[in-house]
Order: C-alpha cells, then sequence, then structure tokens
C-alpha cells in the first residue's frame, strides 16, 4: 500500500527528553489526498512534519516520500517535493521584494534565470498576488503575507504541501481567504495536503483526521466520524463543532437528540420537526 | 476611572502627501469596571484607538480623557508615565517582547520602571505569574524556554505586575490553541470580576457575545456602533453590511427561524440558546 507519504513505525525523541515525542506513528497518505493532523500543543504534530521533510531526524522506523526513502542521501531529493508554509507569516520573510522572496528557493536549487523569473511569474499570478510583486513584504497584510509564502512554495513545484498551522495568526477573513486559495492549488497542480491545525473548519474540510496524542495515533478517520465524538474533540485539541456541543447541552436538558454526528443543518431540521411534532 | 473620548480625530503623517485619516469625530465614554469589546475589520481604526488610550498616540483632534488626565495634542510627552502605570497595554503576540534572562526579571521590570524597589517588583512578579496560571518554578527560567502560549502568560503577568486599573487586550488570544483560548479568556473574565476595566480588540464574534457587557464597532476610522451585544447582533444584515459576522449561537438561531422557529430576541449565547428550545420543546413526551 504504497502512499505519496509512508511513515512506518516511526520514533523519535528530543534530547534531554524521557518520553519521546513520536512513539510508533504509522500512516499512509494516498496521493492528492487532504489529510489534518490535529492534536494538543506537544502532542507530537509538529515533529511529525519535522521528521517527514528531514529536518530531524527519526530514532527508529522509516519515512517514504513520493517513492524515495528518507535518508541523509535522498533528503534534498525529497525536500524538492514537500513545500511547507508556517504559522507566523514574519519569521518566514527574506526577500526586499515579495517576487525576490518568492524566487529565494529556486535560486537555492540554482534553478536558471530565464525560468526562476517564469516560475516566479506563475506562482505569484496563481496565488493572486501579481500586483504585489515589487512591494515589501513587511507592508503586507498577515493573510497576503501566506498568500507570498504558498507562492514560493508553489514555484518550487512540490507534489506535497505541507502547513504548519498556516492560518493560526490569520484573523477570520485571512483564514477563510487563504483556505479557499489552498483548496484551488491542491485541485489546480494535483497537490497532496498534509495539515497541522487546531482550526475546527480546516480539519473539517479535510478528506481525514489524524489525531495524535501523547506521540502516537489515537484516532484516525473522516472529519465525520471524528467529529461524532463529541465534546470529547476538545481534548484532542480542536474546538468542538458548534452543532455537536449545542446538542450535548440540549440533550442534558432533557431533550431527546440524535447519537450521530449532526452538522448545523441538520441539527436545525431535526430540531425544527422535533417543534412540528410535539 | 473612566475613559471618555470626545470628537477625536487622528491623521497619520498628518501635514504631508501621506497624511492618512486614522480616527474621525469619535466619542464614547468607557465607564471604570466596564469590559468593552471593540470590533471592526482589519484597517478600521481598532489600533489606532487602542493606542490613544495610554496616549502613546495624541488626537489630532479632540480630547481623551482618562481619569482625571487630559490628552490633547498639545500634551507633552512628560509625565505621561503614571498613565501609563493604570492602562495596561497587552499588545497582539505581546510574548514578542520578552526580553530578560528570566521571567522573574522580564516581569519585574514594569514595576521597576514605575519607580518600584526590586525586592517589592519581585514579589509583584511572583505573585502575577500565580495570576496568570504559571507554576512558580517558571520565574527563574528564560522566558525562551517556555512554549509560544506560557510566553503568552508571562507577558500578561509583566503588564499585571504594573497593577493597573484599565487592562487594553489586542487580540490576546490570536494563534493559541482551542484550550490556551479558553484559557485565558477566563483568566480576563476573573480580573473583571475582581474589579479590573477590560477593553477587548476582537474579531471573535463569540467572545464579544460571551464576555462584553459593551461593544464599540469602528468602520474606516469612525465609529459606527456604540451599544450592547445583545443590541448588535440582532441586527445581522447591518452587520454583514460592516464586514463582520455573527456569534455561533445566533447564527445557528437565524436558521431555526428561517424554518419556522419564533423568537422575541436572537440569542447571543449558546446557554440562552438551550433555555429557549428547552421551553419551546421541553413538554413533549419520548416513546
Amino acid at each position: 500500500m504504497a502512499g505519496i507519504i509512508d511513515v512506518q513505525d516511526l520514533k523519535f525523541t528530543y534530547s534531554g527528553q524521557q518520553r519521546p515525542a513520536l512513539d510508533g506513528v504509522s500512516l499512509s497518505i494516498p496521493a492528492g489526498k487532504w489529510v489534518a493532523v490535529v492534536g494538543h500543543n506537544g502532542s507530537g504534530k509538529s515533529t511529525l512534519a519535522k521528521n517527514i521533510l528531514g529536518l530531524l531526524e527519526p530514532e527508529s522506523g522509516s519515512v517514504e516520500v513520493a517513492g524515495m526513502r528518507l535518508t541523509a542521501d535522498s533528503v534534498w531529493d525529497i525536500r524538492a517535493e514537500v513545500g511547507i508554509v508556517f504559522q507566523n507569516p514574519d519569521n518566514q520573510f527574506v526577500g526586499a521584494t515579495v517576487a525576490d522572496d518568492v524566487a529565494f528557493g529556486l535560486e537555492n536549487r540554482a534553478v536558471p534565470r530565464p525560468e526562476m523569473l517564469q516560475r516566479v511569474d506563475g506562482a505569484l499570478a496563481a496565488v493572486g498576488m501579481t500586483a504585489f510583486k515589487n512591494r515589501e513584504p513587511a507592508h503586507l497584510s498577515g493573510g497576503q503575507k501566506q498568500r507570498v509564502a504558498i507562492a514560493g512554495v508553489v514555484a518550487q513545484r512540490p507534489q506535497i504541501l505541507i502547513l504548519d498551522e498556516a492560518t493560526s495568526m490569520l484573523d477570520p477573513a485571512g483564514r477563510r481567504d487563504v483556505m479557499s486559495l489552498i483548496h484551488n492549488l491542491k485541485t489546480q497542480l494535483n497537490l497532496t495536503v498534509l495539515s497541522i491545525t487546531h482550526d475546527l473548519e480546516e480539519a473539517a474540510s479535510a478528506d481525514q483526521i489524524i489525531v495524535l496524542d501523547n506521540g502516537k495515533i489515537v484516532r484516525s478517520g473522516t472529519p465525520e466520524t471524528i467529529f461524532a465524538h463529541g465534546s470529547q474533540v476538545a481534548e484532542w485539541g480542536l474546538d468542538v463543532p458548534y452543532s455537536e456541543d449545542l446538542k450535548e447541552r440540549l440533550a442534558a436538558a432533557g431533550l431527546q437528540m440524535p447519537l450521530t454526528y449532526t452538522d448545523e443543518e441538520r441539527l436545525a431540521d431535526y430540531l425544527w420537526t422535533l417543534n412540528s411534532t410535539k | 476611572m473612566d475613559i471618555k473620548f470626545d470628537q477625536v480625530g487622528y491623521t497619520y503623517q498628518a501635514g504631508t502627501p501621506l497624511a492618512a485619516v486614522g480616527l474621525q469625530d469619535v466619542s464614547f465614554t468607557i465607564h471604570g469596571g466596564d469590559y468593552t469589546a471593540i470590533i471592526g475589520q482589519t484597517g478600521s481604526g481598532k489600533s489606532t484607538l487602542l493606542q490613544h488610550l495610554n496616549a502613546l498616540l495624541k488626537p489630532s483632534t479632540g480630547t481623551v480623557t482618562v481619569g482625571d488626565r487630559v490628552i490633547t495634542s498639545k500634551t507633552s510627552n512628560k509625565n505621561l508615565r503614571p498613565l501609563r502605570q493604570k492602562v495596561g497595554m497587552v499588545f497582539q503576540f505581546a510574548e514578542s517582547q520578552l526580553f530578560e534572562s528570566t521571567v522573574e526579571r522580564d516581569v519585574a521590570f514594569g514595576p521597576q520602571n514605575f519607580g518600584v524597589s526590586q525586592d517589592e517588583a519581585f514579589a509583584l512578579a511572583a505573585q502575577s505569574v500565580e495570576r496568570v496560571g504559571l507554576p512558580a518554578d517558571v520565574l527563574q527560567k528564560s522566558p525562551f524556554d517556555l512554549s509560544g502560549g506560557q510566553m503568552r502568560r508571562v507577558a500578561i503577568a509583566g503588564v499585571l505586575a504594573m497593577q493597573p486599573e484599565v487592562l487594553v487586550l489586542d487580540e490576546p488570544t490570536a494563534g493559541l490553541d482551542p484550550r490556551g483560548r479558553r484559557e485565558m479568556m477566563t483568566l480576563f473574565a476573573r480580573l473583571h470580576a475582581e474589579g479590573k476595566t477590560v477593553v477587548l480588540v476582537t474579531h471573535q464574534m463569540d467572545d464579544v457575545a460571551d464576555y462584553a457587557d459593551k461593544v464599540l464597532v469602528m468602520d474606516e476610522g469612525k465609529l459606527v456602533a456604540n451599544t450592547t451585544p445583545a443590541g448588535l447582533f440582532q441586527n445581522p444584515d447591518w452587520l454583514l453590511a460592516h464586514h463582520l459576522g455573527l456569534p455561533k449561537t445566533t447564527n445557528f438561531a437565524r436558521s431555526l427561524q428561517n424554518r419556522g422557529f419564533q423568537f422575541d430576541r436572537l440569542p447571543i449565547r449558546e446557554d440562552e440558546l438551550v433555555a429557549i428550545l428547552k421551553q419551546q420543546l421541553g413538554g413533549q413526551q419520548h416513546e
């Protein structure tokens, strides 16, 4: 069963720590899917991403990305296939202008200049930031900065995009804007997305949710099956979906409620039926 | 201690070709002990307004009165310390302002700056660190060895150590995980219950509904509403026109309304909605 990312029995312990940050994690992500990894701060989410990128070296177990087994020799080839966008838009800028910044990764890879210029323009167009090409990154809004960071990744043409809480510092409008951009890019460029998140809407839009706790996978499934656990998802570092929280409170108030996951539309329908048949 | 804005205007880079209006004719009063939310989309003037609360910015026109201190465009930068001690500012991503070698020294820095002795400042630091829910053993740690959420708490402890009467919070929960957000909002609610005046800038309408008793809405540098959360959220179309959302409960109540439910007033908090639904649906017998 070969996914575009295959992790087998991965173990990792930070130096000076007793408890492993990752303790026997195995997962397989099929190409073209969107997988959300959730869990409390300290559950091992970011450690997992860093192991997949070869930024940290596993203690035991194996990582395979895009058909390559992660080793000291393959790490640069693997990183060419994986782009990552971090949480803080201000911590990832190096260029004096937006275009310079997008070009930075390509320069590092010695992409010939004519091709580089073309790729930078293409990437800025893809994220809708062409008009800002010659601006200073510092003067952009949070959402615009994340767009530029995404353009930097897109320019490298990776197969996989990792989002490490990429929308958590944005206001609601910026968050929606960046999420819809990533959904579009995923389809256009046929990307596989691995998003590390606490955001309920971001997790809900994934094909699959993986829950990490204390370095272990404790649950995995579609958003529907995960959210059916109701208020328990709060223990996994997610907000409880509003409909589930309300359902539990109404049940506690003595009303009969459905047992399966119910989104807001269905809950409103259910309550209306209850109202009409009383 | 009341805060009063009287026809306050502020122009950025006044007298230059780059002059831009930050605030225009803003008047309101915040009473001592209020919990006031300030909302508005990015760029609406919220942060400009906040910076007037402790004279980081001075009005270009009009007056700002904080307690017995009156600030106008003519106010000199001298003698602003007492004001800045009374109005504690927690900026966005406040943890980025930590700089000392230990948490104790970082938190004690503010009070020492206001003339408190080192011993006393360290005592205030210990007290404030406890108040924000951190264990005492962090005092001797470097703030940079802590997690992001803990660092944010240290920064807030640093403001509390100055014993301000007013706490100004600029999106204090941005970037925290759900548990961290909840704990932080509970902390502010407790400080408010203990008598502090709280001014909260937020994009989270649920926090406005759950915690604030007054709400100011900014749009393009103007104050466009000065009301209560319950009043504000009765008017969903007006909010949308100002690029603002609704609390989850109000939003859900609207979809119930669309199906035929009757509400005298749209509920804004979940417990209100539960009480209404229990009353409307509760008489029913289940088989």
